[in-house]
């Protein structure tokens, strides 16, 4: 049984990222974070509290808009007493657009114990394709829950700097500095106007570039266990 | 009366031979000792005709004859040889001198039957000299690829039978239970193919002597019969593997036969696939095995030892591109290895008149390690088990057969992997999930008996039987009732039928405490097979069956426990063989299986198509000999594609950072993948010089005749689905050396 399971999963792998897709090169309208504000202490009261979702998309279409709406996790039941998108803030970088979708969501109160897991959903459209983003982040009935500290949020793009003109060869070494003092198992994601990363899961890696324009460097990371997460994103000119 | 006349006979022959022996010495004149051989191997051919002028000579056991010198032609002959002819006048002043008879011409007059008639209704057995000529890579144990009631992947050994996984079937060598019969790559059985006499396959509807099983059974038969000479045999395939196997007479009683094999793939493809990533194919794929092999036999008329030592090792390491690689390439690796190793004394003695006991006691241990990114599952077993039977034999078609089998197993679990919540979280993801680390050993003590009973009365052949199986990893003894029956309505037609029940055991880490369910019962399936047997002559033969399986307390993933047992199996169809027997000239099958295999959770889940159902199977197989040293043969095979669930949309998975499929569950395995085709080309020459002789094998698998699909993949997204190729059309040459 083993066996078989290995060679389906060596065969699924080989078929896997078909198309000539690369998963960090945006050409389309893609979900790429969501943020949970103001960060995982936020339910720390007994009471009803008040949490902002922002979910992230980057589209490489510069000329359209965006409309999403809040809609039922496909199979947790939604314990929002309300949510709802309140606005959605768009900013245009080469050759990208990024829009982050402002969602209110009211949490109940918790009964005292470990922190749970409250799942969300969202449909986000631009008119040509509608998107599903699903995931869940973590309410504490304690303040005092170890836990509730760990954040990964303080991460930047060490690696070109801002404003820094690189010169081509065609491979430039992208870096991240990750801020987190609970040594918590992150997951990093680097996304490109474009291009090819090396290996977009490494903090330090490497991004081949097609020649010289100017471009967007995405840089993402998430704490596995706080859910706590952080995106920063980098125009660089390459002479 | 008509006994001392034939005494008589025989000693007048004897002595005239005897006198025509000596008749040269005796005249006075110089002699040359004369030494016939076959041409290529060297074989000492006793009862070889000499002759010269009027004069009759034959062979002695040495295959040496006396033959005074002179003029004129020696004619030297063979039935199965072509004649030499040697002037006598060019071995003057030898003393001896060899000749070797090449092989006659192709003999399309013989027909040559194999296996005799068994009650197992849906058994087949396939002589090695006939999976010498079809079967993929001449190896004898992938015949059973190309016989009816068998879905096999393209590139893969493994085998589904009549809708059972490959894990229902057991595969046996002689009497020895093995894990697995087949190396993943380069079309070899773990036992080398010059010790092997036939391979038994039977599709289903087995007699008691096999359980723990509700597929099919593989029998790889070793052959018996002590080595006339000593053989050495070095083969290279390329590009799969090289190996040596050397078989020795030892005695009048004994002999014994060793083989190492290695793949060369691990060699090759690193060059190979750094040249292809300059092309842009990023994956590195090695595929690996090696074995070895040992037998020493020594027997008498009254008792066999056989002492078998199988050792093999299969795995493959594979580096792909991943999204959710760790390492610094950005790949994810896979690193699987599979291996064991057995020993076995076989004990045959008889007992008196009729009876007869034979007793295997064998020890295995296997061990599987797979490293899948910073995850791993090894396992561990080692066990003993003692078969023995016991025969009877009450006369023509009647005998007993009463076997026990106790064994004892030992099983080794360490796992770090995440395991599946037991709750349907969504959101679950293996990459992100803690890490479930554990090691654990428990003991498997089992116990198996049965008995059957050959009843053969006017036209029929009747065999009840019933086996009894307790493998401890569950509280259940297990009682199988079998029966198998076979009506002869004439010389030509047979009719046929089995009816019985089929029980296994589940895999241990299905009913582990720790990793999945001990509540889980033996899976039991029913099966009911109705068959036709047609000789239409001495060489055209066929045989109709058709089968109805139930399988009850299914197992699979899921359920609070990970695994459960309340799904069942619904098999049916419709088998048909036409088989044209072996002469030297022609040889070939063909062989059409229809089938349905439907699955459902539970009794009041809806029925959906079975991951192992395949509704067209075909294969066609043949190998014509163009001469004695020249043979072409091919196979064709075409079936259904492979059911798949299809994907109907995805998510994002904010927290993981990827995106999920949701497939449709409401039509599982609703949609196939093209049907399969592939056509195999093959020939063999044989290069015979005096003692040793060199083989050639080339061919070409899987030419396709038109677009071939493998698998369906899909982007990162799922938003894209994409028919990935199958496997390219692979030549191989295969160059041996036997001496």
């Amino acid at each position: 049984m083993l066996k078989k399971i290995f060679l389906f999963l060596s065969l699924a792998l080989l078929g896997c990222g078909g198309g000539g897709d690369r998963y960090e090169r945006i050409d389309r309208l893609r979900p790429v974070l969501v943020e949970v504000n103001p960060g995982p202490t936020h339910q720390a009261a007994l009471s009803d509290a008040d949490v902002q979702l922002d979910f992230h998309f980057i589209s490489s279409d510069l000329t359209r808009s965006l409309t999403a709406q809040v809609v039922a996790p496909l199979a947790a039941v939604s314990r929002f007493e309300e949510a709802g998108v309140t606005s959605i803030d768009v900013q245009d970088y080469p050759g990208l657009r990024h829009f982050v979708v402002h969602v209110h969501v009211k949490v109940p109160a918790l009964d005292p114990g470990p922190a749970q897991k409250l799942a969300y959903a969202l449909e986000a459209s631009d008119g040509n394709k509608t998107l599903r983003v699903e995931g869940d982040f973590l309410a504490f009935a304690s303040a005092d829950d170890p836990l509730a500290a760990w954040n990964v949020k303080a991460t930047e793009i060490i690696e070109p700097t801002v404003d820094q003109a690189v010169s081509l060869p065609r491979k430039i070494n992208v870096k991240a500095d990750i801020s987190n003092p609970q040594n918590e198992a992150v997951r990093v994601g680097w996304l490109v106007s474009d291009g090819e990363v090396i290996n977009r899961r490494d903090a330090d890696t490497e991004w081949e570039v097609p020649g010289p324009g100017a471009y967007t460097l995405v840089y993402t990371v998430r704490g596995q266990a706080s859910r706590t997460a952080a995106i920063r994103i980098l125009p660089v000119t390459v002479q | 009366m008509k006994l001392k006349s034939a005494w008589l006979v025989l000693l007048l022959l004897l002595s005239g031979v005897s006198l025509a022996q000596d008749a040269a010495p005796a005249t006075g004149e110089a002699t040359l000792l004369l030494k016939v051989m076959g041409k290529g191997s060297g074989r000492i051919l006793k009862r070889a005709e000499v002759k010269f002028g009027e004069t009759v000579l034959m062979t002695d056991p040495q295959g040496q004859v006396k033959v005074p010198h002179g003029e004129g032609l020696i004619q030297v002959s063979r039935q199965g040889y072509a004649s030499v002819f040697v002037d006598r006048k060019g071995l003057a002043g030898k003393s001896e001198y060899s000749v070797y008879l090449p092989p006659g011409a192709v003999d399309d007059s013989e027909v040559v039957i194999t296996g005799a008639r068994k009650n197992e209704v849906s058994r087949k057995s396939i002589s090695v000299r006939e999976t010498e000529r079809i079967a993929p890579g001449g190896d004898p144990a992938q015949i059973t690829q190309l016989l009816p009631g068998v879905r096999s992947e393209p590139g893969s050994t493994e085998v589904v039978i009549r809708g059972s996984g490959p894990n229902d079937s057991r595969y046996y060598v002689d009497d020895i239970l093995v894990p697995s019969i087949f190396h993943e790559i380069g079309n070899l059985s773990i036992v080398p193919s010059p010790q092997l006499d036939n391979v038994d396959f039977t599709a289903g509807g087995f007699g008691a002597r096999y359980g723990d099983a509700s597929g099919g059974v593989i029998v790889l038969r070793s052959k018996e019969q002590l080595p006339e000479e000593n053989r050495t045999e070095l083969v290279v395939n390329v590009p799969f593997y090289a190996g040596a196997f050397h078989e020795r007479r030892l005695s009048e009683n004994s002999a014994m036969a060793v083989s190492a094999r290695r793949s060369t793939l691990e060699a090759i493809l690193p060059r190979v696939l750094e040249a292809a990533a300059d092309e842009g194919f990023e994956a590195t794929i090695i595929p690996f095995f090696h074995d070895a092999y040992g037998r020493y036999i020594w027997k008498d008329e009254n008792v066999r030892y056989r002492l078998t030592a199988i050792s093999s090792v299969d795995g493959i390491t594979l580096a792909v591109p991943s999204e959710d690689s760790e390492n610094a390439e950005g790949t994810f690796n896979v690193e699987f290895r599979d291996s064991y190793s057995i020993l076995a004394l076989e004990h045959e003695r008889k007992l008196g008149d009729a009876w007869r006991v034979r007793t295997t006691p064998q020890y295995s241990y296997a061990r599987t390690k797979a490293n899948f990114g910073t995850d791993k599952v090894y396992l561990n077993q080692q066990g003993v088990s003692l078969p023995t039977e016991f025969t009877r034999r009450e006369g023509p078609g009647r005998s007993f057969v009463l076997g026990f089998e106790p064994t004892y197993s030992q099983v080794g679990i360490d796992v770090a992997a995440p395991l599946p919540p037991p709750d349907d979280d969504p959101y679950f993801d293996f990459d992100e999930a803690p890490k479930f680390q554990v090691r654990r050993d428990f003991k498997v003590p089992g116990f198996a008996a049965w008995a059957a009973y050959d009843i053969g009365f006017d036209a029929w052949l009747v065999t009840p039987g019933v086996r009894a199986f307790r493998t401890g990893l569950n509280t259940e003894t297990s009682y199988d009732p079998r029966l198998q029956a076979r009506y002869s309505l004439n010389k030509e037609d047979s009719i046929k039928f089995a009816v019985g029940q089929y029980s296994i055991a589940p895999e241990p880490i299905e009913s582990s405490g720790e990793f999945g369910n001990p509540d889980l019962n033996y899976e039991r399936s029913m099966h009911y097979i109705l068959g036709w047997e047609k000789n239409w002559s001495e060489r055209w033969v066929a045989d109709i069956q058709g089968f109805y399986k139930k399988t009850i307390r299914l197992v699979s993933a899921g359920g609070s426990k990970n695994y459960q047992d309340t799904g069942d199996r619904l098999t049916h169809g419709l088998e048909v063989f036409l088989r044209r027997n072996m002469t030297e000239k022609f040889f070939g099958w063909l062989s059409y299986t229809y089938s349905v295999s439907e699955d459902r959770k539970s009794e009041s889940a809806p029925r959906y198509v079975s991951t192992y159902d395949q509704t067209h199977i075909l294969n066609l197989a043949g190998s014509y000999r163009i001469s004695a040293t020249l043979d072409l043969g091919l196979r064709f095979k075409y079936n259904s594609g492979n059911p798949f669930t299809p994907v109907r949309g995805s998510y994002y998975n904010a927290s993981f950072d990827k995106y999920k499929p949701i497939y449709d569950e409401d039509k599982p395995y609703s949609e196939r993948l093209p049907d399969f085709h592939a056509l195999d080309l093959f020939m063999t020459y044989d290069d015979l010089y005096n003692e040793w002789k060199m083989k050639y094998q080339l061919g070409v698998q899987y030419i396709a005749l038109a677009p071939r699909v493998g698998q369906v993949s899909y982007n990162y997204d799922y938003s894209k689905k994409e028919k990935a190729q199958g496997l390219p059309p692979i030549p191989y040459i295969q160059v041996s050396a036997s001496f």
